[in-house]
């Protein structure tokens, strides 16, 4: 193992996730460098890979929250005789999926004043303005934007139905940022007053700081104990977002649970964007109950693993996950085809539009490509929410079987940012041979889909096309995602 | 001729016994002096008019249904001078075994109780019922009143394995036996098993030529090609309700989203409100009385189901069906054609007096290692408690009885056991010496497989699939089947283990498994 200066590499952290970094935040760390293997050095805890999807480039490191990237060549030559300059043609990338470290690492990659360049070779695992997207404040400031947008546009997606909700694009729970929405949340507050609300701080991930409340008093308390408190400034890294709760989710066996899904973006601008088939179920260890007075117990209503594995009723040889194909074996055999179909197809439909919301304000370097976590929620009339958008998903693995999904998955990134493990060039064309999408289908892309729009405007009235409830509804499930491309 | 004609007659007067005491039978009374009331009923020809009525209403389908899952339940009867035990089990050795087997489970019973001194039931005070009613829908969460750890299984699948493996005929003289078959497995017990030529023609439904849910709806087929025809006369068959067309049906696959209706009407399950009302006052006996048995269920749950990926999320779903399950004195009525005997406890102080023995416990089956694997995939398909329960109940009554109990009937564990190994002998003599020769004996690794219907060991997609095809040939040997397919599938590795340990880890994950495939090219693609 041989350590490296920070001018050598560019964006290798290894914060596992959970680690709170308060501190280090004000002080704006350089980037660091965490580790480089060298070629001999047997890789920690690849462990039990499923048998013939060894990549021959991917290596996990121990902590299972970073690993770094070789090109084949790359692997030949020394890690030791590596220099700055032979950098860029033995491509060496650390993805690093820790969040709040990754924000600051990509933007300093980008900055004008560090200097870096990416070259050609180099390709990186963020966007520089991802937050657009995952921060649950400007994620749904963008939603709203582009909802407003398609609306002046006369565009028949924003359709609404007579109470005044969209149609199509009512898939985020109502939203205020905290404080300055404060006046527009009381007003829908006090229409209905009984309902349950959910506070998150924007900047958080991992349901750290979050509380439910269900009166206005709560709130007020709140604001009053943290103008009070010295540290938790004004600052806008203490923003918070209130969201109505979605307070009737579907239960099985009695017991909440939210889905997480991984969308690759290889591209903005056209977008281009994979679905990975193998997400998962997170369920609570305890039993649902809307019930106000259990509001303050988290078991009860959150999800994330990072709060239920404390529960004493945790389970560490399943974790609570529950793999999304034993849902849709449950739905279908439960409720039928046709609802379980429709249910899918709106979960990728929200999909694709909230990538669609922020497409036109992210950067789209061509040396980016991101792995997202979708946070779903499925309310018991079988709609799905959209709850949040996690740029540094967890790859630490928490049972043997998430472990093996966890190393398919970044196995089949890379396969599809990085094709044949060849070295990268950032001016390819983007898209992947068929072949290497692993586990991996085609959620959406935009020039395929113009071609195809293009050709159905000729033939049927627009919208019609693409409405969620159009054509592709009654289709089965599984030729829906064919109707995108 | 007319030995058949009796035999008929026989077997309609049995059907019509058994009927007359059945709900169905009040319900149709009643329908049938109901419709006097109508027009088209005439005095001159009620008999007919009535039939007619019964045929027009969908009752007399009702009534075709009961007869067909009676038929396809009860043994046929046999000679009339036989004793009613051979209704059980005809050779008594098995009786024997099975007699002495379960002294063995009832005294380790026994003895559980006297060292942890718990009584077998109690009736719970007021406020504990309280208590228990509150959390009827999360037992999974709270622990029970009493350590959980102080309790073992019963017995274990393994435990049974050794009883099947000293099972001798006595009337078969092994050590004079040339036949170098016998010795080279571990079931020595001759009974007649099907061979290849034989299951292909009974499983003649799942040959290459015929449309299989679970291999021609994959993602390649077009679903134009056989899916979405077959899900259209599933339909079809859901609106006949017929119970003899959806069996037939299901031989071929069921579609998901059909399986919960197709599987009740199979197993002739329509939950009315009386049902719903049995389960309701199974409940209530729950609630009032503590077995000792709860104690042994909530342990095989928490060893089993909820560790389990794919059915941890139904914890508490598996408790309440076996919590009400141990209290139905109505499956009771299996041991008249099971080889088993429900064992009976005696009221304290009366040990031995037959007037005051009662069936311990109430339905007379004690759960073993594993027990709650046979509900845990039927969770997928139901959701209200009660119909889960009565699927359940009707699915042991049926099949899952006969995978722990000892008896020569063809679905019965030993006639699995010795299928499967006559089949690899067979088959794959070199891969079963192999394996013997390294002390890896086949049925070692195989049996927790059959003895659980492979449920918790394939992912649930095929395991439904598998069991369609329990519920269409209404046989268990399709089990014994498959689990000679996996071995001939995973030949080649087990071919280059030398050790049991090492057997049993290239077989350790049955998840990735398709099930249909593996049985067709097993029974249809391979050179006999």
């Amino acid at each position: 193992m041989l350590s490296l200066t920070d001018k050598h590499l560019l964006s290798i952290y290894s914060v596992p996730e959970g680690t709170t970094n308060q501190g280090r935040e004000s002080k704006q760390p350089l980037p660091q460098i965490v580790e480089v293997q060298s070629a001999d050095t047997q890789p920690a805890a690849v462990g039990q890979a499923p048998p013939g999807s060894v990549p021959a480039w991917g290596r996990v490191s121990s902590e299972g929250t970073c690993f770094l990237v070789r090109s084949p060549r790359a692997l030949t030559t020394p890690a030791s005789t590596w220099t700055h300059s032979e950098l860029p043609s033995c491509t060496s990338l650390k993805l690093c999926f820790s969040f709040r470290m990754s924000v600051q690492t990509i933007r300093n990659v980008f900055s004008v004043e560090t200097g870096y360049r990416l070259s050609d070779d180099q390709i990186v695992n963020h966007f520089p303005n991802h937050y657009e997207l995952t921060r649950k404040d400007l994620m749904v400031k963008n939603i709203k934007r582009y909802r407003k947008e398609l609306e002046k546009e006369g565009s028949p997606l924003a359709e609404k139905d007579e109470s005044g909700k969209y149609l199509y694009l009512d898939f985020v729970p109502i939203t205020y940022m905290l404080p300055a929405d404060y006046n527009l949340f009381v007003e829908e507050f006090r229409k209905s007053p009984s309902s349950t609300w959910i506070m998150k701080p924007c900047g958080k991930a991992q349901g750290k700081g979050i509380f439910l409340i269900n009166k206005l008093s709560q709130i007020k308390k709140w604001s009053r104990d943290s103008k009070t408190s010295s540290f938790m400034t004004q600052s806008t890294k203490e923003a918070y977002v209130i969201s109505l709760y979605i307070n009737n989710p579907l239960l099985i066996g009695g017991r909440k649970f939210d889905l997480r899904l991984y969308v690759l973006v290889s591209t903005y601008r056209p977008l281009r964007c994979y679905m990975y088939k193998l997400g998962f179920c997170r369920f609570c260890t305890v039993k649902y109950t809307p019930s106000t007075s259990e509001l303050d117990n988290m078991f009860v209503h959150l999800t994330n693993v990072a709060i239920q594995k404390h529960g004493e009723d945790y389970n560490h040889i399943h974790g609570g996950k529950w793999a999304v194909n034993n849902l849709r074996l449950y739905l279908e055999s439960t409720r039928g085809r046709e609802v379980t179909g429709k249910l899918f197809d709106e979960i990728h439909w929200v999909i694709v539009q909230s990538l669609k919301a922020v497409a036109p304000v992210m950067n789209n370097d061509k040396h980016c490509f991101e792995c997202y976590g979708y946070d779903i929620i499925i309310d018991d009339k079988l709609k799905p929410w959209l709850i949040e958008v996690n740029a540094s998903p967890s790859l630490t693995s928490s049972t043997a079987n998430d472990r093996i999904l966890k190393y398919n998955l970044i196995n089949d990134t890379l396969n599809i940012a990085v094709p044949n493990g060849e070295i990268p060039d950032c001016k390819w064309n983007k898209s992947p041979p068929k072949e290497v999408l692993g586990n991996y289908e085609i959620l959406y892309d935009e020039e395929l889909a113009q071609g195809d729009g293009a050709d159905r405007e000729l033939r049927s009235r627009p919208g019609q096309s693409l409405g969620p409830r159009g054509g592709r509804s009654r289709d089965s499930g599984r030729t829906v995602l064919t109707t995108w491309k | 001729m007319l030995q058949e004609e009796s035999d008929l007659a026989l077997i309609i007067a049995q059907i019509v016994q058994k009927l007359k005491g059945s709900n169905l039978y009040a319900q149709l009374e009643r329908q049938a002096w109901a419709s006097l009331q109508r027009p088209e009923i005439k005095l001159e020809s009620l008999k007919e008019d009535i039939k007619e009525f019964f045929k027009i209403s969908g009752w007399e389908k009702k009534l075709q249904n009961a007869v067909y899952s009676e038929l396809s339940v009860f043994p046929l009867p046999s000679h009339p001078a036989a004793p009613p035990e051979h209704l059980k089990e005809p050779l008594v050795y098995m009786r024997k075994a099975q007699g002495s087997w379960e002294k063995r489970i009832l005294k380790s019973l026994n003895s559980m109780c006297t060292e942890l001194s718990i009584p077998l039931a109690r009736k719970r005070p007021v406020g504990e019922q309280k208590e228990l009613l509150n959390k009827w829908n999360e037992m999974g969460t709270d622990e029970p009143v009493l350590d959980l750890s102080l309790f073992r299984p019963v017995y274990a699948p393994k435990d049974f394995l050794e009883v099947l493996i000293n099972l001798r005929n006595p009337n078969y003289e092994n050590g004079d036996s040339h036949s170098f078959r016998t010795h080279l497995g571990l079931i020595q017990v001759p009974l007649k098993v099907k061979d290849i030529p034989e299951l292909k023609e009974f499983f003649v439904e799942l040959g290459l030529t015929a449309g299989q849910l679970g291999v021609d709806d994959s993602t390649q087929v077009p679903p134009e090609l056989f899916e979405n025809e077959h899900v259209r006369i599933g339909q079809k068959v859901l609106s006949e309700q017929d119970s003899a067309a959806a069996q037939q049906y299901i031989r071929q696959g069921s579609p998901t989203a059909l399986r919960a209706e197709l599987w009740a009407l199979i197993l002739n399950i329509s939950s009315q409100p009386e049902d719903i009302l049995y389960y309701e006052q199974l409940k209530t006996n729950v609630i009032q009385h503590d077995l000792l048995v709860d104690s042994l269920i909530y342990k095989d749950v928490k060893l089993t189901a909820s560790n389990d990926d794919y059915y941890f999320v139904f914890e508490d779903y598996l408790y309440q069906v076996l919590l009400c399950f141990s209290r139905d004195t109505s499956v009771l009525g299996h041991f008249a054609y099971s080889s088993a005997s429900p064992p009976k406890s005696y009221i304290r102080g009366k040990l031995g007096l037959e007037e005051y023995a009662v069936f311990y416990p109430p339905n007379g089956v004690i759960p073993f290692h594993g027990f709650s694997m046979y509900v845990a995939p039927l969770c997928f398909l139901y959701h209200e408690p009660s119909k889960l329960y009565q699927i359940f109940r009707e699915m042991y009554v049926r099949f899952f009885f006969r995978l722990h109990s000892i008896s020569s009937h063809p679905s019965g564990i030993v006639s699995l056991c010795l299928l499967f190994e006559t089949l690899l002998q067979t088959y794959l003599p070199q891969l079963f010496y192999h394996l013997r020769e390294i002390g890896a004996q086949p049925l070692r690794i195989s049996f927790k497989w059959m003895v659980r219907a492979f449920s918790g060991y394939l992912a649930t997609d095929q395991l439904l699939l598998l069991w369609d095809r329990i519920l269409g040939y209404n046989s268990l040997e399709i089990l014994a089947v498959l689990a000679a397919a996996v071995f001939a599938f995973r030949a080649v590795n087990l071919m280059e283990v030398t050790s049991l340990a090492a057997a049993e880890a290239v077989l350790a994950d049955l998840s990735t498994l398709k099930v249909m495939p593996l049985l067709q090219i097993f029974l249809f693609a391979t050179v006999t």
